[in-house]
């Protein structure tokens, strides 16, 4: 007996139809009842495989070549499908215009992606990319079956999309892929580092071909986007960035969950309706990924008033943890004054705790006096200038009125804060009795 | 009082008529002296200077040998006592490769987390002594992820266990290049823990393997150990699928040791129930530490530990503090740190007493102790013989001393001691071929590596299989390669270790708004202890069925104060559909082949607790369960029966009775869970079988039907159904056919040699569920088998 009849009698199959005998039921009918019934058993969770959207409408069978622009290409590897797109400097994208988003600060990308070896490079020499693939879960079964590319050209920006149109036609990707990097010198990606690199690390591995990511500079902007932009945003994905920052909005966009699916249904039938969306999602990625890095890079810009006193704030933020202090000052300076009482005041204890750790005294105990000034139960400031008198100017009589101070409202002081001030006045009156003490001796 | 040496102690037992009278055996092993080879040439000198200061001038023959063999290239499995130094054998070749070659890379795999970090400690000993920079590290659940990614590409030996290999290594193997391309050594320790479904998963973990390393071009050696089984060898070639050199001639010396089978008093001889294991386990084991005989007590389950551990800590905690650590408890759930403390604790004698699940019985360090007690029958005699092995190790004198519990598999061994003290009558079996086993590993292979054409993976037609999962969508072919081709990740999907991956969890809403899960029981046994308005218990507490609800995979319960338990009746109808083989030459058919099993739970009884009073009966309404198997099964043509002198209602008690002993025998030779097999009486064609209805038993042809065909037994030839319960079946039956012989012999000895006048748990079960005379009427029915 065959294997198959063998798995069909332990699945139950064959003997629910006619008590262990097939005869007289059609071959399709027979295997539409397997597949149901060995779903059971492949699908641990009957959730797993939800029914996706497979057509966009249309109805009929349309080529690839009539939706994407683009032709099929050759190396040795063998062939592939490559997507070509170019966007005039002109051209917009949401609120910028193609050209704006070339001329990318190198300096200030170095300290996006906290990578030195950004510096001495050209915006030119980026490669933008993202990958479309056959699953987040990871592992070697997964396949970027799109590689999506992008790169500045004068003023213009190129994207090319690498398309293996079945299994077979990876390593010719992978190839081309490697091929175009020769004229690259870094890398620019969206949570690239943790996935899409990764990935085509596995795929070169699989192919038994030299991984030519690994040894390039990589800007991943997921890592400075949550820095700098987690104060507005309900979430960090692409998409949602797109419409709050770079005033672009997609229309009927494929979810990216969906792609996968729909990768696999092409597999079958060579319908290009299902592929064209995913090429169209991956081409607004990649702009949308130059776009970013201008956005960012625009923060980070302490000339530009044009943005919000809350991503300046951000943004100096960036700065000092990055160990750019000059650039953070000149953030903050303005900020301390500015119209929100919030931000000036994040700006006003960002700017004195710099001073405090760089041991300029006065300027950070100016700060602390204007903000009690401003606010005389400012519990951050007392604080600070207690300390200030008990470890720098060891004048225990003023921090302990300061500590006192501070304790008046302490109804409204977190427990932690109530907790500390209690230890601080006790240590206080211990070094003034010892203080005392001492004076009575040497009388 | 003086305290007695352990000779001394035992001297004085002997001469004791009320320990004697239940002593079921004494065997006086003697000592054996040890048999040394020197080290060989090739040995590094920095690593010979190691381990000669560590006191091993010389190696054991075993070792020896082993080592030699392994570095020919041959793969071996080692199969030698506890303590025999089985670790070395690896340990030396691995270290002397990496010294050799700084790139060569091993892979150590221990079935549980706790053996693998022992083992870790063991080599990295080794290696701090060496001086030399090799790199250790385990990988398992709970390597930190930061750790992970140096760990791959550093690590020279990588200790980890199936499942990890199974769900997170082969999936990610290009994260691993460096270990896969430099991969010299495998070695697989407990190799006899691998067996039925657990053994067959990881055959296929290990096809996997080798197909990884050869893509990376490495061909890898394999050492494996094992406790001593009846097959090593042939189980060592079916799992790795390649010759493997047997040694199984230990050269370590052995100390003097004696083994006594204990089997507690009758307390009521009508029914058969003795006294329980546990009162002479804790007053042998309070006198043993009272005089200072450092004591390890196995009990086969967490709650014995616990109960065990309470009553020792009451008896030897007086006037001293509470946290005192002079006897513990030691089980899978204590966090690592404490049982470190408690392995230290045993190793430098602080601890003298200690209670222990298996978890102690596998080669982690505690040392030389000197008593060891076996509270029941481990389950299988190399079990049996690695606790035992846990007292007295190398020298001196040491005692093991089985007591036995009622059940048939403990009545057998005590009252057998020469099927126990003779060579290990224990198969291991695996069917890695199973097809819904190897199905999903085809699925995990292929997400792994694609599969070429002419490829073989297993020994059945993979094309066949590949072409059947492209047809499913799973794979995609291009040319002559399948290619995964699904998002899933297939590795999630199975469990190594369990039949069914499902589990259903049993949700508490005694308060409302405070739902909360407390258990979970897997998919199969839900049906008999989570049906509506069953009584569940847990932590002695009882709980209230509500609602099994299958769909969502949840059984909602509530706390109840009840006299009763609940005990489900099933059905279980078995066809036959094709016969292998057949036993020639008599009248009596053994045959074996494959079956179709239909059970469905009907209802249950409600039990009174102490008095085992039955208050009632409900009805349960679940879907039934069909699955396909292979099965052993004997058959009686009637006229035969028909000479016995019983009427036909005590003809099919008989056949119970005798079906329920043969089913815990075949456990036993097996070494599987009495889960792992189940029984059944019915005939071939499936028509007729006997279903157990309240409190009487009816052959019946529909599963609906009354007890009015009560009188049909002459209809049909009756026939005992043993089969794997595990859909395609895991090799269990065919072991069971081809010895059937023994396997009857065994059923006879068990049966005539219990004290019990009607039938007790210990042979045919208990009389109030399979009648007065369904002792004899067994006896008289395997006469009838065992007819020449």
């Amino acid at each position: 007996m065959s294997v198959i009849s063998r798995l069909h009698r332990l699945t139950g199959e064959d003997r629910k139809a006619s008590g262990g005998n097939n005869d007289g039921r059609s071959k399709a009918e027979q295997l539409a009842s397997l597949r149901a019934r060995i779903d059971a058993i492949l699908s641990r969770r009957p959730e797993g495989q939800k029914t996706k959207p497979r057509s966009t409408g249309r109805g009929g069978f349309v080529p690839l070549e009539e939706l994407v622009p683009g032709e099929e290409t050759t190396n040795e590897a063998g062939a592939f499908f490559c997507a070509c797109h170019l966007m005039e400097g002109s051209a917009r994208h949401g609120r910028f215009r193609i050209r704006e988003l070339a001329a990318l600060d190198m300096d200030r990308l170095a300290v996006l992606g906290n990578d030195p070896a950004l510096r001495g490079l050209d915006y030119r020499e980026a490669l933008f990319f993202d990958t479309e693939t056959t699953g987040i879960a990871g592992g070697t079964g997964t396949v970027a079956f799109l590689i999506g590319l992008g790169w500045f050209e004068r003023d213009a920006f190129i994207i090319r999309q690498f398309f293996a149109r079945d299994y077979g036609e990876e390593r010719a990707t992978l190839l081309g892929l490697r091929e175009l990097l020769e004229g690259k010198r870094f890398l620019v990606s969206f949570n690239g580092k943790a996935f899409d690199a990764n990935l085509l690390a596995a795929r070169f591995i699989m192919n038994r071909m030299p991984d030519p990511l690994s040894g390039l500079p990589h800007l991943d902007l997921l890592h400075p986007a949550r820095r700098l932009l987690s104060h507005r945003l309900p979430d960090r994905r692409l998409g949602s960035l797109e419409s709050a920052l770079l005033g672009f909005e997609r229309e009927e966009d494929v979810p990216g969950s969906e792609i996968p699916q729909r990768y696999f249904d092409w597999l079958r039938s060579r319908d290009g309706l299902l592929m064209a969306d995913v090429f169209k999602h991956n081409r607004f990625d990649i702009l949308s990924l130059a776009a970013l890095a201008a956005h960012l890079s625009e923060m980070l810009d302490p000339g530009d008033t044009r943005c919000h006193p809350v991503d300046r704030l951000a943004a100096a933020r960036l700065f000092l943890a990055r160990g750019y202090p000059r650039e953070a000052i000149r953030l903050l300076h303005p900020l301390v004054g500015c119209a929100s009482p919030e931000t000036a005041w994040d700006a006003a204890r960002e700017l004195s705790l710099h001073y405090k750790r760089t041991k300029q005294w006065p300027a950070a105990v100016a700060i602390w006096e204007e903000l009690v000034l401003r606010d005389d139960s400012d519990f951050f400031s007392l604080i600070e200038l207690a300390k200030w008198f008990e470890h720098q100017q060891r004048d225990f009589t003023r921090a302990l009125a300061l500590v006192e101070r501070a304790r008046v409202n302490e109804q409204i002081l977190s427990p932690d804060q109530c907790a500390d001030l209690v230890h601080r006045k006790k240590r206080l009156e211990r070094k003034l009795a010892g203080r005392k003490g001492l004076a009575r001796q040497t009388i | 009082m003086t305290k007695l040496t352990l000779k001394e102690w035992l001297s004085r037992a002997e001469k004791k008529r009320r320990f004697m009278e239940n002593v079921r055996a004494i065997r006086k092993i003697s000592a054996r002296p040890g048999e040394f080879l020197d080290y060989p040439s090739w040995v590094n000198p920095v690593l010979r200077k190691v381990l000669v200061d560590r006191g091993l001038g010389r190696l054991y023959s075993h070792q020896a040998k082993a080592v030699d063999l392994v570095r020919q290239g041959q793969s071996i499995v080692i199969v030698t006592p506890t303590a025999s130094g089985k670790t070395l054998c690896y340990n030396l070749p691995v270290l002397q490769k990496i010294l050799e070659e700084p790139e060569a890379r091993a892979l150590y795999l221990f079935p549980t987390k706790a053996l693998a970090q022992d083992q870790m400690h063991e080599i990295h000993g080794l290696i701090g002594e060496l001086k030399a920079d090799i790199k250790t590290y385990t990988y398992d659940g709970d390597t930190p992820d930061d750790a992970r990614r140096a760990i791959r590409k550093q690590g020279h030996v990588i200790v980890t266990n199936p499942d990890m290999l199974h769900a997170g290594i082969l999936p990610h193997h290009t994260k691993w290049q460096k270990l896969f391309a430099n991969l010299q050594y495998v070695v697989i320790d407990e190799l006899h823990v691998y067996r039925g479904i657990f053994g067959s998963h990881f055959t296929n973990v290990l096809r996997r393997l080798v197909r990884i390393c050869r893509f990376y071009g490495s061909d890898p050696v394999f050492i494996c150990c094992s406790a001593t089984v009846a097959n090593p060898g042939e189980h060592a070639e079916r799992l790795l699928e390649r010759s493997v050199a047997l040694i199984d001639e230990s050269g370590a010396p052995a100390a003097a040791k004696t083994f006594i089978l204990y089997n507690p008093p009758i307390v009521n001889r009508e029914l058969g129930i003795r006294q329980s294991a546990m009162t002479p386990v804790r007053k042998i084991a309070v006198d043993l530490i009272e005089n200072g005989i450092q004591t390890i007590v196995f009990a086969t389950s967490r709650l014995n530990v616990e109960v065990l551990t309470k009553y020792l800590k009451d008896r030897f905690a007086k006037g001293k503090p509470i946290d005192t650590q002079f006897v513990t408890g030691y089980r899978g759930g204590y966090l690592p740190n404490l049982r470190r403390r408690i392995e230290a604790g045993l190793r430098n004698r602080e601890i003298m007493g200690v209670v222990a699940t298996n978890a102690l019985e596998l080669g982690i360090d505690i040392g030389d102790l000197e008593a060891s007690i076996l509270c029941g029958y481990p389950g299988s005699i190399a079990s049996t013989w690695q606790q035992a092995g846990r007292a007295g190790r190398r020298t001196g004198q040491s005692l093991a001393l089985l007591i036995a519990r009622s059940s048939p598999l403990d009545q057998f061994i005590v009252e057998n001691p020469d099927y126990f003290f003779s060579r290990s009558p224990e198969f291991c079996r695996v069917n890695p071929d199973n097809l819904l086993i190897l199905l999903h590993h085809i699925k995990s292979a292929a997400f792994e590596l694609p599969f070429e054409k002419g490829e073989r993976f297993g020994g059945e037609n993979l094309e066949e299989l590949l072409n059947y999962l492209e047809e499913k969508g799973v794979l995609h072919r291009v040319d002559a390669r399948w290619h995964w081709s699904a998002e899933s990740y297939p590795a999630d999907e199975v469990s190594l270790r369990s039949i069914n991956p499902e589990n259903v969890v049993v949700v508490d809403t005694t308060e409302t708004g405070n739902h909360r899960v407390i258990a979970e029981v897997d998919w199969d046994s839900a049906f008999t202890t989570v049906h509506t308005d069953a009584v569940y218990m847990m932590e002695s507490r009882q709980y209230y069925v509500d609602n099994l609800d299958l769909e969502r995979k949840t059984a909602y319960v509530h706390k109840v104060d009840t006299d009763y338990y609940t005990d489900a009746m099933t059905y279980t109808n078995v066809r036959v559909i094709d016969a292998f083989a057949k036993k020639p030459g008599t009248e009596i058919l053994v045959e074996h082949g494959e079956v179709q099993v239909v059970s469905k739970v009907v209802g249950y009884k409600k039990i009174k607790f102490y008095t085992s009073e039955n208050l009632g009966y409900g009805e349960v309404n679940l879907p039934e369960k069909d699955m396909h198997t292979t099965s052993c099964w004997f058959t009686i043509p009637r006229p035969r029966l028909a000479g016995l002198s019983c009427n036909q209602e005590e003809i099919i008690d008989g056949l119970a009775g005798l079906a329920y002993s043969l089913h815990h025998l075949a456990a036993m030779m097996l070494m599987a869970d009495l889960h792992d097999i189940d029984r059944a009486i019915g005939d071939k064609s499936g028509e007729w079988f006997v279903r157990k209805y309240r409190n009487w038993r009816t052959i019946t042809t529909t599963p609906g039907g009354g007890n009015d065909a009560l009188q049909m037994v002459d209809a049909f030839d009756p026939t005992i159904f043993l089969f794997d319960a595990y859909p395609g079946g895991i090799g269990f039956s065919d072991l069971l056919f081809e010895r059937h012989d023994a396997l009857l012999d065994a059923a006879r000895q068990l049966i005539r040699n219990c004290p019990c006048p009607h039938g007790c748990p210990s042979c045919v079960g208990p009389t109030l569920e399979v009648g007065p005379r369904a002792k004899e009427t067994a006896i008289e029915i395997l006469g009838l088998l065992q007819a020449k």
